[in-house]
């Protein structure tokens, strides 16, 4: 609707013109048709003037696109302010069907009688067409350029010339419109004056011209943002040489060894971001080994090799990836405002683009996504669900076609809103499933599937739970342990006959704590006896060697009181100590044994 | 106290330890520090078995390697896209033109739906994984389950030292390594897999005599059938086993229950692969498997009628049910020959039981070098240390004989029998001689760390009553001494030759087995030259060609241009009609009039060679051109071996025949190359395969004329011409 709307509103302007047309004149215009590239890059001064008597703000320009040509870009400038004017396309009656008129507002209202001088530079592609369409490896390429001699225009035009650039001097024919000169690289038309509205007159040029016709079909940029860190960049591309058709065989012994190329290429360079790190070169089947990269003061230049050298009509696709840092692409408001700035078109030099597609993949939370494009372009929003996505990542789509490729390098940005909360999403979400994970596993393991209760199934769950008295008793038994270590921690301590008061309080709390452990270690035997009294028995032989153990700790103490009460020297004391200390820790080192060999396999 | 009920047991004992207390005891407890470093080491293992298969990656890239995992890919790639029932059904068009292949029905797809779902899963845990780096990293990851299979293995047949052995030495043997680096996306990266899990738990389920164990086993062998054609193997396998544990008197109900419920559940299952079907019941190589099955039962039936008759009954009885089973046997026999059931013994089973006969009558089958018989060399190269750890195995299997070890001695006879056939059939033999290494290796470190451990606590008991006796204790000291230095010579030698296995392993796996063959590398750093010219070749024939452009190459290039190009070929690596085979190798050695008609006939838009002459690639197609002849000649006597033949050499020198010097081979690789120096000091035309100048240079093409060439010359591409207009 809304273009409808805009189709209407463009023929509507049109027909306003087209009643103006008398109002306006153009005084002189010098035209430059540059056909030293794939493109046909014109430029034209014009001399508008007012000569009505109402004030004018919209001047109507026209191009001539012959065959399957395509206007890539247009822009106009006003000349004396180099101000960029807005431009729209209209249709204008009387105009030939192969004119692409475009109504230029002007900056200010044109007053009667006034002039202004404007710039229009308009990029022409598929405007070259072979001729011969078929080309032999031994050949060079003839391209046929089809135009207007005069420059189409809806006004008079009082003065005019245009020069026609080649790329080498070398010209097959070319339309012979009086007067015209030809010198080197270069055909003058003109000076021709007073020439009425839309007069028409083929322009036609045969020329030879060997540079690339790098046609890219179709190129699909994914720009994914993760405020981790880094901004992912995927550039896709079908490429085709769009010059004469390679006819014949291909000899790679004339190509390599004869230098008989045609009108082939086979390289292309990419100027990425100086911080662009990660490269890769690949396509459907693996890498592409045939490429170099080397970073420029303020670049990272990538010259790629295709597969294979693209003769006339040959295709092949490829990828580039990179990664960048968010510093310098990503910048960050307070509010939690965004803006990621970053290259809309292709880093290839020099290749025209027909069908352009930008991807921006912005994280999972960012809303109110605005694009701020330099030129036109479709928008459409899509969602692309990549690693622990939930809700997908919000992707704003960028499309237009005929896309030229100096011409339309530009920087563009997207503002959207993040709040940073949003980045923990992901760790959470692993935590969150682990967490889930070992829950299960801790349920799973507390529940129980048996069928059928057998006498198998009450083995097993005998000693399950004889395994837990027997954990239970273990973990007693190391308690034990550390109540001796201590014990014997105080024993040693006992240097003076005044600290040998403490030593018997410790005594006596180690006494009542050894108790009490006594105390609970029996319910746990009888337990364990009346499941297996084989493991009843061997346990009982454990805490009564434990028990063994326990009276030599005390028998040390008291030992040693004795001897420290007698007032022996310290020295003394451990060599008189030192058998029964020997002994007792074979006692325990036995008790250790015994307690890995009964509870070990529990 | 409260009187506790008998039944909820005492008051449970609550330790006062602190959590870092009860940790620290925890962690220094034999029982948890042994699990602990066994699952650190298990850890290692799977990591070292997946991380050594990665140097292809590393020095190359992430890309599927050689001839038949292209297929594999491409499969993978229509069943993701297609799905499970397009896939079964896939009939493709692509190859084999205009024949046709029935891919669904002729391919065992274990591989594929183990990719595809590994995929699914990473695509529902959203990884965004490639396809092609599922594919790429199956083999690795198929690798480190192995090990893990190994490690229960030789657990289930030994002890759990015994797994631990086994696991390390299954992670780098380079035998299976050999088929299973990152890239090698061919069936065997699987199914040695399910080969060992299925052995595992057959001997498992031997052990515990249960149906359920049985039909896991059953369930591994699915997935070898669905994998691999080597699923006979376990099919004969295992009945030879049961007979011979029958005829060692071993034989028990457990086996009986193990192996009538793996057969019926396993043939059952087996049968669902659409490439087996019923093959799996009427083929002759599963003879055996069905006849023990048959055997067993009527044994059974036999011991269970012992018990209710009589002596004389049951003699009458044994009498009735052999004559009863020749008759029914003969009949049976009669009646599958009659109606065709009964197939004839094919080439392939004559191929295991005679390594001359595919020289003799099956050049298609003799022309491929993984089927060629193998050499010592080979076995040490693939198994290393395992060569001579093996046979200790043996004899400690033997001295100590259990159902497992038993099955695993079979098992490993067997495997070595066969892989002395086909080099290609080591990969079988790697785990029998890692599991029989495992078990000598670990067998050693035992008694040999057992001895070392035992003396010294003796001493501390004996150290007092020593003192007592003097003279007794020296000598006792000094054979503690001997005996200690013996086995610490016997540990050092084992440490010794384990580490050479593993730098060995290392090694070859480095040197040998990590190239994908689809690139090639040549030199290091500054002087390194990659020479991409296939890929390139193929993507060119994808982009620069019309869909449906049919390619004809030999059929070693199939599956890659089917794959990589996309394009329809004559002939691949499938190789299931010799004719159609032996027609294009009849082309390629006519001279360029005739071959032109054949191509014709066949609807031939390009002709593709491979060619080595100017990069020095020596696996080229001249190099294999007397396979084309004698495959050709097989089917087609106009091709006589003898007419390419100079004083029996074939040679495209000077001295090579007319025949040799006008056949379409020859002049698509020779092409234009008779005009060019490619040794500095040679004279043009130096063919640097052959080392010798090419004897006709000034080669002219009618029918054809040069479509492509690469970069390197080795892929040359020729278009068929149309037909002249008559008028």
């Amino acid at each position: 609707m809304v273009r409808l709307t805009h189709l209407l509103l463009a023929s509507l302007l049109a027909l306003a013109s087209s009643v103006l047309a008398d109002n306006i004149k153009l005084q002189q215009v010098d035209r430059k048709i540059s056909l030293n590239s794939q493109f046909v890059r014109i430029t034209e001064t014009v001399k508008v003037k007012n000569v009505g008597n109402q004030v004018v703000s919209e001047v109507i320009l026209c191009e001539s696109l012959g065959g399957d040509a395509v206007l890539s870009s247009y822009k106009v400038v006003e000349t004396s302010s180099k101000n960029v004017l807005t431009v729209s396309s209209a249709t204008v009656a009387g105009a030939p069907a192969e004119a692409a008129c475009h109504s230029v507002n002007l900056a200010k209202p044109l007053p009667a009688g006034e002039t202004v001088g404007l710039t229009v530079t308009a990029v022409l592609a598929k405007a070259q067409i072979p001729y011969p369409a078929e080309l032999g490896q031994h050949e060079t390429q003839l391209m046929l350029y089809n135009g207007n001699v005069y420059v189409l225009s809806p006004y008079s035009v009082s003065s005019q010339t245009t020069e026609v650039i080649l790329p080498t001097s070398t010209v097959k024919s070319y339309t012979d419109e009086k007067p015209v000169s030809k010198s080197d690289n270069k055909i003058k038309y003109g000076k021709y004056d007073l020439i009425k509205p839309f007069t028409e007159k083929r322009l036609s040029v045969h020329f030879e011209n060997n540079k690339p016709f790098k046609h890219i079909l179709t190129y699909v940029k994914e720009i994914e943002v993760s405020h981790w860190g880094n901004i992912y960049v995927e550039e896709k591309y079908e490429i085709k040489n769009a010059g004469a058709k390679h006819t014949g065989s291909f000899s790679r012994l004339k190509y390599a060894h004869m230098n008989l190329k045609a009108n082939s290429f086979r390289d292309l360079k990419a100027i990425l971001p100086r911080s662009a790190h990660s490269l890769y070169y690949v396509d459907l089947i693996g890498n592409i080994s045939t490429s170099n990269v080397r970073k420029a003061p303020t670049s990272t230049v990538m010259d790629l090799e295709l597969r294979y050298p693209l003769l006339g009509g040959w295709k092949v696709d490829f990828t580039i990836g990179y990664s960048v840092p968010l510093k310098g692409f990503l910048t960050s408001a307070k509010s939690g405002q965004r803006r990621l700035t970053m290259d809309l078109s292709s880093p290839l030099e020099d290749v025209f683009i027909e069908d352009m597609v930008v991807r921006v993949v912005l994280p999972e939370g960012a809303t109110n996504i605005k694009a701020n494009l330099p030129y036109d372009m479709e928008k459409s929003f899509d969602i692309k669900y990549t690693y622990l996505d939930t809700t997908g990542r919000p992707v704003l789509v960028l499309h237009k076609q005929n896309v030229a490729a100096p011409e339309h390098a530009a920087k563009f940005s997207v503002d959207y809103d993040f709040n940073t909360v949003h980045i923990l999403r992901e760790p959470l979400l692993l935590v969150g499933v682990f967490f889930a994970l070992f829950v299960a596993v801790i349920a799973y393991n507390r529940m129980e599937f048996t069928i059928t209760r057998d006498d198998k199934w009450e083995a097993a769950r005998s000693k399950e739970v004889l395994a837990t008295y027997m954990e239970q008793i273990q973990a007693l038994l190391e308690d034990e342990a550390t109540i001796l270590l201590g014990l014997a921690r105080a024993t040693n301590q006992v240097r003076e006959a005044s600290e040998v008061d403490t030593a018997q309080r410790e005594k006596t709390t180690v006494e009542k704590r050894l108790k009490d452990l006594e105390e609970k270690v029996k319910p746990l035997l009888a337990a364990v006896e009346s499941r297996s009294v084989r493991v009843g028995s061997q346990v009982r032989d454990v805490l009564d060697k434990a028990r063994l153990l326990q009276s030599r700790y005390f028998k040390q103490l008291s030992d040693r009181i004795d001897l420290v009460k007698k007032g022996v020297a310290l020295n003394e004391i451990s060599r008189k100590l030192a058998p029964a200390q020997d002994a007792l820790n074979a006692a325990k080192r036995e008790l250790e044994g015994t307690i890995m060999t009964v509870f070990g396999a529990y | 106290m409260s009187p506790v009920k008998p039944s909820s047991g005492p008051e449970p004992y609550v330790s006062h330890a602190s959590l870092f207390e009860t940790a620290k005891r925890y962690l220094t407890k034999t029982k948890s520090q042994e699990l602990l470093l066994r699952s650190i080491i298990l850890i290692f293992v799977y990591l070292l078995a997946f991380c050594i298969r990665l140097f292809s990656v590393l020095r190359y890239e992430s890309v599927i390697h050689e001839f038949d995992p292209y297929f594999n890919y491409r499969s993978t790639i229509n069943l993701v896209q297609e799905g499970f029932y397009e896939f079964w059904n896939w009939f493709d068009a692509e190859s084999w033109h205009p024949l046709g292949r029935v891919v669904g029905g002729t391919v065992y797809p274990g591989l594929m739906f183990t990719a595809a779902i590994l995929y699914k899963v990473s695509q529902f845990l959203t990884a965004c994984i490639k396809l092609r780096d599922i594919c790429v990293f199956t083999a690795p990851f198929f690798a480190g389950n192995t090990a893990l299979i190994a490690y229960l293995f030789g657990k289930e047949l030994k002890d759990t030292e015994t797994g631990l052995v086994a696991a390390a030495l299954m992670a780098v043997v380079p035998g299976y390594i050999s088929r299973s680096v990152a890239g090698s996306f061919d069936n065997e990266a699987v199914a040695i897999f399910a080969l060992v899990t299925t052995f595992y738990l057959w001997v498992r389920a031997v052990n515990q005599g249960t149906i359920a164990s049985a039909v896991l086993a059953a369930f591994a062998y699915l997935y070898m059938a669905a994998s691999w054609g080597a699923y006979v193997f376990i099919s004969n396998l295992i009945p030879l086993y049961v007979i011979i544990m029958f005829v060692s008197g071993r034989y028990s109900r457990r086996i009986y229950v193990a192996y009538t419920t793996f057969w019926a559940v396993g043939s059952l299952l087996a049968m669902q692969v659409r490439f087996i079907g019923f093959n799996h019941v009427t083929s002759n190589e599963l003879l055996s498997f069905n006849g023990v099955f048959v055997g067993l039962q009527v044994w059974e039936a036999l011991v269970f009628l012992r018990t209710k008759l009589g002596t004389k009954q049951f003699g009458q009885l044994v009498y009735l049910t052999a004559v009863a089973a020749g008759a029914v046997g003969a009949a049976g026999t009669a009646i599958l020959v009659l109606s065709g059931k009964l197939n004839p013994w094919t080439g392939r089973f004559w191929t295991l039981l005679d390594p001359t006969y595919a020289k003799k009558f099956i050049p298609i089958v003799a022309s491929v070098s993984e089927h060629q018989p193998t050499t010592w060399a080979s076995y040490i190269f693939d198994l290393h240390v395992l060569v001579f750890a093996a046979p200790a195995g043996l004899y400690f299997c033997f001295k100590r004989p259990t159902d497992g070890t038993i099955f695993l001695t079979v098992f490993a006879l067997t495997a070595i029998y066969f892989s002395g056939i086909m080099v290609r059939l080591m990969l079988v033999a790697a785990p029998a001689f890692v599991l029989l290494s495992a078990i000598a290796v670990s067998s050693i470190l035992q008694s040999a760390s057992k001895e070392l451990r035992t003396p010294a606590a003796a001493e501390t008991k004996t150290s007092p009553v020593a003192t007592r006796r003097g003279r007794t204790s020296a000598s006792n000291e000094e054979n503690i001494t001997t005996k200690k230095s013996t086995n610490l010579m016997i540990l050092g030698l084992t440490f010794l030759a384990l580490w050479s296995y593993s730098s060995h392993s290392v090694w070859v796996t480095s040197e040998a087995y990590s190239s994908p063959s689809i690139v090639l590398i040549s030199g290091w750093g500054p002087h390194r030259v990659v020479l991409d010219d296939f890929r390139e070749a193929y993507y060119w024939l994808r982009h620069n060609t019309a869909p449906d452009a049919k390619v004809m190459s030999w059929w070693d290039y199939g599956y890659q241009i089917t794959a990589m190009g996309n394009r329809t070929v004559i002939v691949d690596n499938n190789t299931w009609n010799n004719t159609h085979i032996a027609t294009v190798g009849r082309a390629m050695a006519s001279n360029e009039t005739e071959a032109y008609k054949i191509m014709r006939q066949l609807d031939v838009d390009y002709a593709l060679v491979i060619f080595g002459g100017m990069s020095g690639y020596s696996s080229d197609d001249i190099n294999k051109f007397l396979w084309m002849v004698r495959i050709g000649g097989g089917v087609f006597p106009v091709i006589k071996e003898s007419d390419y033949l100079a004083n029996g050499d074939y040679t495209v020198s000077s001295r090579g025949t007319q025949t040799m010097l006008n056949s379409l081979m020859y002049k698509l690789s020779y092409y234009d190359f008779g005009n060019i120096m490619t040794e500095h000091g040679k004279g043009t035309g130096y063919d640097r395969v052959r080392n010798y100048e090419i004897g006709k240079k000034d080669v002219q093409l009618d029918h054809l004329y040069e479509a492509f060439t690469s970069e390197h010359w080795i892929v040359r591409i020729y278009r068929v011409k149309d037909l002249e207009n008559r008028f």
